[in-house]
């Protein structure tokens, strides 16, 4: 288990390595310069364009730009953003927790509403339930978050007010936002638990814990559920990319701080140390997700963990 | 309770006080009572605090909440009154001023405002601090300060620079407290220390900024409504980006102000008895496009001619406005000195004329309706900026356009790039609107100068920027609005701008909001703002 964990986390670094290029190269490429957008809102001449563009170094070639950039990012700094001048570091250390806090209830909303239409609609397939929970299944797929997102606050907060539109701090704060990502997803896990639990519930292993005399309700949790999950914790591992793009919009919809709204910032104002290191910081998440994803394959089903140590 | 008519009429009434001398509310019956919390939703993030680094609007309505400045510029008529400074002297050649302090002034963290702390402001505005914010662009050709004693300052101006009085009024030029920069470093732009009435407790990025009560506060400006500290104890300051849900929030009463409702949604909220809708016009310049006079077709004075001709602003208020403001028919915003609505006679909505005067300059309409003169189309380039404001005016100009035969074809561009192009002149329109309160913001529009910076048209004309650096440079108020009004005749008869619709500036207030009022560019005055249960 411990090599197989050293394996994947030394096939990490490559892949973080080649982001970093790539999102340096997509930055750098792109049309616009950071030096005007600091500028825009002044009059400036060329010379305090030259000047400026000096003290950022932006004269440099690309390739200096990014070995200075690589050789400290090694070390942990990120340099420091072009427009607040606080260390990127700091910048996102001061967002994560935020969008952490926010991922996290989504995915609990997104697992909670998912797996309980997903099963009902299993257990009872082509009944009227079913087509109700994959009806909500199919809207909260087709929704854009934009649109769910103002939609919630016009329910819960604008009509009924029972919770607030907007900003940080306690659960209740936390619900709508949550919400609008999770249900989306909610929506694929529904789906997919619904069609592997359908397959689950077709093995003969089921058929012999019935045959048993267990309970349906063992023979459901205990049996079946374990082995439909695996697909489930794929999609959660895979779609987190979704998610995270998700908290941008939801993010500025419910105006709550957050690594989207540190992103979209920092592309609109072309701040590429704060982009570098919000993308560096994103695409580390990914590979951690997708590694706790791999790891959790092993912890549900033994039969992995065999394998790999046979192997 | 009010009834809704009573409301109606308040609103009218507010609407036309607003337009008429930009103010907002009358004077509180209600003895108003302090204390409270206000939150206001703001619409735009910050780029700092610090006064001498900012570049945004959204920054300096901040500001103005926690310095104090030098002169003040009274919001009923546009007149300079007295603010820090209690008086002041110009030299006959406009090039000095000087200024007599008010006593006992003490910043935030107790150090006292003198001659040599504002003399630090206004010399640390001209060290570079990263990018030059709008401050440099305020302190116009500054040369030098000098402390006479510990209450005068004289400052000098390497030319006569007329439009100081007004800009020492702008919260980026207010003095802030040297022992605190000192002291403070890199810090101060999260938290600097002015005079003002409020001061700044925290700024969480991306969330929001607290600003407390200054307990100390004995100096308020004679055009406040009140003297002594402020009535709220606090301010909540939040980043609330998106309109729908700044509409929201108002309503819900999770903020006591939200600013910049989206017009659409001004009628509906009209019907919230606990909401109340304000209206202000800001000082500057009106939503406005400018041809490009040296790219063909609109290097052709009958093509910049015709387009004028061709755009009918009443439509544009009436479709993306929601009949929400007016017509504009000057270069500069009502209320602003200089403002002078030549256009509506040099160049009213005409189709006729437009497509006569395009006849005669040989430009014929051909099979698909656009005219053509040497094998050329009358195409014209719009480039606009993304969330600039624009975006829906510019395809209600392009079937305007395309009536009289011309085709406008739009392009949407990040504004950094927008900016970009416009200075390597690859538009035939651009964009650009002002809040402030000098007609001297025709020398950034205009002026030769400006060809790298805002001057949209293009211009490079010897006759403009001498008649532009003359009214710069004249002290007397009355034969310099003179000028500036012989000045956008000149332009409107060159068809060099084509101011579309006044801006206006839409806030929403819960009914518990007493006192709130706009400043000459209608970002809000909080120090009068009490809260009534």
């Amino acid at each position: 288990m411990l090599v197989y964990l050293q394996q994947r986390l030394a096939l990490a670094v490559p892949v973080v390595f080649g982001v970093s290029i790539v999102v340096f190269a997509i930055v750098h490429l792109l049309p616009g310069d950071p030096v005007l957008v600091m500028l825009s809102g002044a009059n400036a001449t060329p010379e305090q364009v030259a000047e400026l563009r000096a003290q950022l170094r932006f004269e440099d070639p690309l390739v200096v730009q990014y070995w200075r950039f690589l050789r400290r990012a090694l070390v942990g700094d990120l340099g420091r953003s072009i427009f607040s001048k606080r260390p990127v570091i700091e910048e996102i250390a001061a967002q994560l927790p935020s969008t952490l806090e926010l991922a996290a209830a989504a995915i609990a909303i997104a697992l909670a509403v998912g797996l309980v239409l997903g099963i009902l609609a299993a257990l009872r397939p082509n009944s009227w339930i079913d087509r109700l929970s994959m009806l909500v299944a199919l809207s909260g797929i087709s929704m854009p978050s934009f649109w769910l997102g103002l939609l919630l606050i016009f329910a819960f907060s604008l009509e009924l007010g029972w919770l607030p539109a907007t900003g940080q701090g306690g659960w209740r704060r936390l619900i709508l936002p949550a919400a609008t990502i999770g249900l989306n997803y909610a929506a694929v896990v529904a789906r997919l638990v619904r069609s592997s639990f359908l397959e689950v519930l077709g093995n003969a292993y089921i058929g012999t814990a019935r045959a048993k005399g267990l309970a349906e309700r063992i023979v459901v949790l205990k049996h079946a559920l374990g082995n439909a999950l695996i697909p489930v914790v794929t999609i959660i591992g895979v779609q987190l990319g979704n998610l995270l793009a998700g908290t941008i919009i939801v993010e500025t919809v419910f105006s709550r701080r957050g690594m989207g709204r540190l992103a979209v910032t920092a592309v609109l104002d072309k701040d590429y140390p704060l982009i570098q290191g919000v993308v560096l910081v994103s695409a580390l998440g990914y590979v951690l997700v997708n590694l706790l994803v791999d790891v959790s394959y092993s912890l549900i089903d033994p039969r992995i963990r065999h394998r790999e140590g046979a192997a | 309770m009010p009834t809704r008519r009573s409301l109606r009429q308040l609103t009218l009434w507010l609407a036309l006080a607003a337009v008429l001398g930009g103010v907002a509310l009358p004077r509180p019956t209600v003895a108003a009572k302090a204390g409270g919390r206000l939150v206001f939703a703001a619409r735009q993030d910050i780029d700092t605090l610090d006064p001498h680094v900012t570049n945004r609007a959204a920054t300096r309505k901040l500001l103005i909440q926690f310095l104090d400045t030098l002169t003040v510029i009274d919001p009923k008529d546009g007149s300079v009154k007295p603010g820090l400074a209690e008086k002041w002297d110009i030299s006959a050649d406009g090039k000095t001023y000087t200024f007599y302090l008010r006593r006992n002034v003490k910043f935030h963290d107790g150090t006292p405002l003198d001659a040599a702390a504002m003399k630090f402001t206004l010399d640390r505005i001209q060290t570079p601090l990263g990018a030059p914010g709008v401050a440099r662009s305020f302190i116009g050709p500054y040369e030098a300060s000098e402390v006479v004693d510990p209450n005068t300052l004289r400052v000098r101006f390497k030319q006569p620079y007329a439009p100081f009085l007004r800009m020492a009024a702008l919260s980026p030029l207010g003095p802030i407290s040297p022992a605190a920069v000192q002291k403070m470093g890199d810090q101060f732009s999260r938290k600097p220390v002015g005079t003002g009435p409020f001061m700044v407790k925290e700024w969480i990025n991306k969330d929001q900024v607290i600003l407390v009560r200054n307990p100390a506060y004995n100096w308020a400006p004679a055009v406040a409504e009140h003297q002594g500290p402020a009535y709220l104890d606090e301010i909540v300051w939040r980043f609330v980006l998106e309109a729908p849900t700044r509409t929201a929030v108002i309503q819900t009463g999770e903020v006591s102000v939200a600013e910049d409702l989206s017009y659409a949604d001004v009628a509906a909220l009209e019907k919230n008895p606990d909401v109340r809708v304000l209206r202000g016009v800001p000082a500057g310049t009106p939503w406005t496009i400018y041809p490009n006079v040296q790219r063909a077709p609109t290097s052709d004075l009958a093509v910049r001619r015709a387009l004028g001709y061709a755009i009918n602003k009443d439509a544009i208020v009436r479709v993306v406005f929601h009949g929400e403001s007016k017509p504009a028919w000057s270069l500069l915003q009502p209320g602003t000195p200089g403002y002078a609505p030549l256009a509506k006679e040099i160049s009213p909505y005409d189709p006729g004329r437009a497509k006569k005067t395009l006849d005669d300059a040989g430009w014929k309409a051909a099979a698909d309706g656009i005219r053509t003169k040497d094998g050329k189309r009358l195409e014209l380039l719009w480039i606009f900026g993304a969330n600039n404001g624009y975006e829906e005016m510019a395809p209600l100009v392009q079937a305007m356009a395309r009536e009289v035969g011309m085709d406008i074809q739009l392009r949407e561009q990040p504004r950094a790039q927008m900016e970009e192009a416009n200075r390597k002149s690859e538009h035939n329109i651009g964009e650009v609107n002002w809040w402030f309160p000098d007609p001297a913001i025709m020398t950034t529009n205009f002026h030769t100068k400006s060809l790298f910076g805002f001057n949209r048209p293009r211009l490079s004309n010897p006759e403009i920027d001498q008649m532009l650096d003359q009214a710069s440079a004249m002290t007397a108020d009355a034969p310099r609005m003179e000028l500036y009004k012989k000045l956008q005749r000149t332009l409107f008869e060159q068809a060099d701008a084509y101011p579309l619709v006044d801006q206006v500036t839409i806030v929403g207030l819960r009914k518990e909001v007493k006192g709130y009022r706009f400043n000459v560019v209608t970002f809000p005055i909080l120090y009068d703002v009490s809260l009534e249960k």
